[in-house]
């Protein structure tokens, strides 16, 4: 079973990718900040990661440009999901290393796909 | 909404009222002023076009036909006026050649001879010849006639009624009147020029004459009377003829267009009369002669110039000159543009005949033959010019008349084409007004209906043109209000932009003053995504800070561990090019040393080559000098034999010269013998005695010369002794000094082999040490290359030293700008 790691701050929006994703058959971990992320994913090296973009303090591109630094978890595929949907926001993200990128608000098997095809 | 309606109708009509403001319906008048109309440009163009031609037509047609009549007229009157010329004299010498026949006809009646005869013989027997003329005429005042003899009257009057004479009368031998046709004013005729000229020279012509009686002018001719058989002079015949039976003859000759403007003379050449004058522009009164002509106040045509020709051809004629020569001298004389002089047959008769040209007329001479006459035609060609002048005139009309017509024409053409432009005209300013309901009428050529056609055609598409601008304004006002709220959206959206603008430059703007700390808000969605980037590159920064940092403090620690190490690396470097540069120096001495000895090597090579060529010198002339000695020894030797020689040669000369002293001493007894015997002989031995004792004086002399010879024998002997005594001395002395010699040259050779060992150590101590100051030159290169590496190392070594220091500043220059920076330790 894979392990994903599902950062957002808004615990309602993590709440339900859990339940998309618990659904789909994946072990899930949350963090609500960058921080958590980071020291989340030292620990238990996820799959892969689902991370919102826009939160305070560290953003999810943050997380991911810390995490690309690092050679133990450069490897891991970062999706990001957010309410963000122009071309220069995807030209960006994908320029900062983020794998995958889903348009909030998502349905399950837009997530589930993308994810998957992230991991592949 | 209304009542933006309302404003755009309004617009509308101030649109429409502008532009009628700016048609040029109004200022049409005064702006085109001054632009002709097509009609009068149609006239100023086209009338020249047509008239100017024309003129010019006449005027070249007017000329041509001028210039030809001319010429042609004056070549015709030319001929014309000559030919009537040469017919006048044709016609005068036909008449007067008729007259005198019938002159000749009545002096051949024997009657009138006889009659002459009887009167020649009465005027004799009276002796009237003695009296004077006055009295004569006295005497036959009544009569008036010598005899009077009514049948010879009558025989004349009957001739005057039969031909054209008029007057007929007879003289005798001394002109005394013998008959008449009617009576004359004088009796005696003797005194008359004519009577006088006939009767030397058989016939003359008089001057015109008015015959009172017979209302005429008459011609009067006469003519000598001869008698047949004795040819004795007789009497004078004379008849006078009508001037106008001459003129009417001439004159019905005349031929030619121009004939009225000839005029002829016939004139005399030698009494100096004109005899007739026929003016054809004067009328025929004088050819008719019904008056009396008054010959006075009739000059010669041409005047005096005219008469002096007729001379000059008189002249060529009696004296046959050359016609060109002539035609030359009258041309230059007179002063006529043109002569002409050529031969003509009149009546089988040769005559001179001259064409005359001046400004103005043109004279034609013609002399006629067997007379003094010559017959003068004279025609003045300016009347050509009048002739000009009609054509002038016809060409002018013509000219006019055309030029009229065709400005009616033009006129006429003009109106009809500008008249529908000017009706079309009309219609557009009524149509630029507004209305826009009236239509162009259809009228002129096809040119103007076709523009009439298209104009009705433009005007329908501007109305509707004009209903469709007024739809589309409507769409345009819908579309407008729904842009209006676009934009009000798009403020919106900027408004939000520029505050997430603002808000990202506030949390960024302290990044400038080196606070690596901040970060940007990901609130906005529009900014997050510049506020992601933001914040990457202040990480970035503060990544790269904090490297320099530590860098930087590695850097000056480092710096500081190695600047003693490279000073002291400097100082040693410099140490070794100084004392580099000084073995450089001692090199450089020995070097110069060693190039002293060299020199010094190869000087005492030169010294001991000279000293072995010396020696070498030596041994040949000690050779030499032994040779000679041996020679000397050779030749004393020989010297010694040959005095010994000499020695034994002096005895036998000694034992010779006692052989002879003994033969003197015995020659010497015998002649005292022989004079002892002699004399005992007497007289006969004293020659012999006198011979004796000659011979014993001659043995005295033998003896004592003997005595001498044996005494210089004796001192050869001596001296020779002495000589060999010397010379064996001097060989021995010889034969020493040849030992001496030889020993010295043994010497010498020893000598000269030791010198040429030392000439031979000499070339070789003197090449090596050649060889020696090469390799040390080489040495000094190599050591100053050396010195001179040794000085860049130096250099170098204090460079990095220098540069090492620089580097230690700049460190610590960016240690403080590095410090500026504030990141999270």
């Amino acid at each position: 079973m894979k392990t994903i790691l599902i950062v957002d701050d808004v615990q309602s929006v993590l709440d339900l990718i859990a339940y998309y994703l618990t659904a789909a058959d994946y072990n899930i971990i949350t963090a609500t900040n960058g921080e958590e992320a980071i020291a989340k994913t030292r620990e238990t090296k996820p799959d892969a990661i689902v991370t919102d973009w826009m939160m305070p303090k560290m953003g999810g591109l943050d997380i991911c440009r810390k995490l690309k630094k690092n050679p133990e978890t450069a490897d891991i595929p970062i999706i990001a999901c957010t309410v963000k949907n122009r071309y220069v926001d995807l030209l960006w993200a994908s320029k900062q290393g983020v794998k995958a990128y889903v348009t909030k608000p998502c349905t399950k098997e837009e997530l589930v796909r993308v994810v998957q095809e992230a991991m592949k | 909404m209304i009542t933006e309606q309302q404003s755009k109708n309004s617009e509308l009509e101030a649109a429409t009222s502008e532009l009628e403001a700016t048609s040029p319906t109004k200022s049409v008048a005064n702006e085109f002023k001054g632009i002709g109309t097509l009609r009068r440009r149609l006239l100023t163009s086209i009338l020249p076009i047509v008239l100017l031609p024309l003129v010019i037509a006449s005027t070249i047609g007017y000329n041509l036909t001028e210039h030809r009549a001319k010429t042609e007229i004056l070549e015709e009157l030319e001929t014309d006026i000559e030919a009537d010329t040469l017919l006048a004299s044709k016609t005068i010498m036909t008449f007067i050649q008729e007259s005198f026949k019938l002159i000749d006809l009545v002096a051949a009646n024997p009657d009138v001879i006889q009659s002459m005869k009887a009167a020649n013989k009465k005027a004799q027997e009276q002796k009237l010849t003695q009296q004077p003329i006055a009295e004569l005429e006295k005497k036959f005042a009544a009569t008036k006639l010598l005899t009077t003899d009514n049948s010879l009257n009558n025989y004349l009057k009957q001739i005057v009624k039969s031909t054209q004479v008029v007057d007929l009368f007879l003289t005798e031998g001394n002109g005394f009147n013998i008959a008449f046709s009617k009576p004359t004013s004088d009796f005696v005729q003797r005194d008359e020029g004519w009577w006088q000229n006939s009767r030397q020279e058989g016939r003359a012509i008089e001057e015109l004459k008015f015959d009172e009686s017979g209302n005429v002018n008459v011609i009067a001719l006469s003519q000598a009377v001869k008698d047949p058989q004795t040819g004795e002079f007789l009497g004078v015949i004379k008849a006078s003829i009508p001037l106008k039976t001459l003129n009417s003859a001439i004159t019905s000759y005349l031929d030619g267009e121009y004939e009225q403007y000839y005029q002829f003379q016939i004139f005399d050449s030698k009494n100096n009369f004109i005899l007739s004058n026929i003016d054809s522009e004067d009328g025929e009164a004088e050819a008719e002669g019904d008056q009396e002509i008054d010959m006075e106040g009739v000059e010669v045509v041409g005047g005096e110039p005219i008469i002096q020709v007729i001379k000059t051809l008189v002249n060529i004629r009696e004296n046959s000159l050359n016609l060109e020569e002539a035609q030359q001298s009258i041309a230059q004389q007179f002063g006529f543009s043109e002569v002409m002089l050529r031969q003509e047959e009149i009546l089988s008769e040769t005559s001179i005949v001259a064409l005359l040209k001046d400004q103005n007329k043109i004279y034609s001479l013609s002399p006629v033959p067997n007379t003094d006459l010559v017959s003068i035609g004279v025609v003045n060609y300016e009347m050509v010019s009048t002739e000009g002048r009609s054509l002038v005139t016809v060409f002018t009309v013509t000219a006019i008349v055309l030029g009229v017509a065709s400005i009616g024409l033009i006129i006429f053409l003009a109106e009809q084409i500008t008249k529908p432009l000017s009706n079309l005209s009309a219609t557009t300013q009524e149509i630029a007004k507004g209305n826009l309901d009236i239509e162009a009428s259809l009228e002129g050529t096809l040119e103007t209906r076709t523009l009439a056609n298209n104009f009705n055609n433009l005007i329908k598409q501007v109305k509707e043109s004009l209903e469709k601008q007024q739809e589309s304004l409507e769409k345009q006002q819908e579309s407008l209000e729904k842009q209006q709220a676009l934009a009000e959206e798009q403020r919106q959206q900027k408004e939000q932009l520029e505050k997430a603008i603002h808000t990202l430059i506030e949390e960024v703007s302290d990044a400038t003053e080196g606070d690596l700390t901040v970060r940007a808000s990901l609130d906005s969605l529009e900014m997050s995504t510049v506020a992601d980037l933001f914040n990457a590159i202040i990480d970035s920064l503060q990544e790269i800070a904090i490297e320099a940092k530590k860098s930087n403090s590695q850097v000056g620690s480092a710096l500081k561990q190695n600047e003693e190490a490279i000073r002291f690396l400097a100082r040693q470097a410099m140490a070794e090019a100084k004392e580099t540069r000084d073995t450089l120096v001692s090199v450089e001495q020995m070097s110069q040393s060693i190039q002293a000895v060299a020199e010094n090597a190869s000087q005492a090579e030169a010294i001991a080559d000279d000293t072995y060529n010396n020696v070498l010198n030596s041994t040949k002339d000690m050779d030499l000098t032994v040779d000679s000695i041996l020679q000397l020894r050779t030749t004393v030797g020989e010297t010694a034999k040959k005095m010994k020689r000499l020695g034994e040669s002096s005895q036998k000369i000694s034992q010779a010269v006692s052989f002879i002293e003994e033969i003197a001493l015995k020659t010497y007894v015998l002649a005292i013998n022989a004079s002892v015997e002699a004399r005992r002989a007497g007289e006969y031995g004293q020659g012999f005695t006198i011979v004796a004792e000659q011979v014993g004086a001659l043995a005295e002399q033998s003896a004592a010369a003997t005595k001498e010879i044996a005494t210089i024998v004796g001192t050869i002997q001596g001296e020779t002794e002495e000589v060999s005594q010397v010379m064996e001395s001097g060989t021995t002395q010889v034969v020493e000094s040849t030992r001496l010699v030889e020993s010295t040259k043994q010497s010498l050779r020893l000598v000269l082999e030791k010198s040429q060992a030392i000439h031979h150590l000499m070339g070789s101590i003197s090449q090596k040490t050649v060889s020696q100051a090469n390799t040390s030159q080489d040495v000094t290169k190599l050591m100053r290359k050396i010195a001179q590496l040794s000085e860049a190392t130096s250099i170098s070594s204090k460079k990095v030293a220098q540069s090492i220091v620089e580097t230690a500043e700049i460190a610590k220059k960016l240690e403080s700008a590095v410090a500026k920076f504030k990141v999270n330790e």
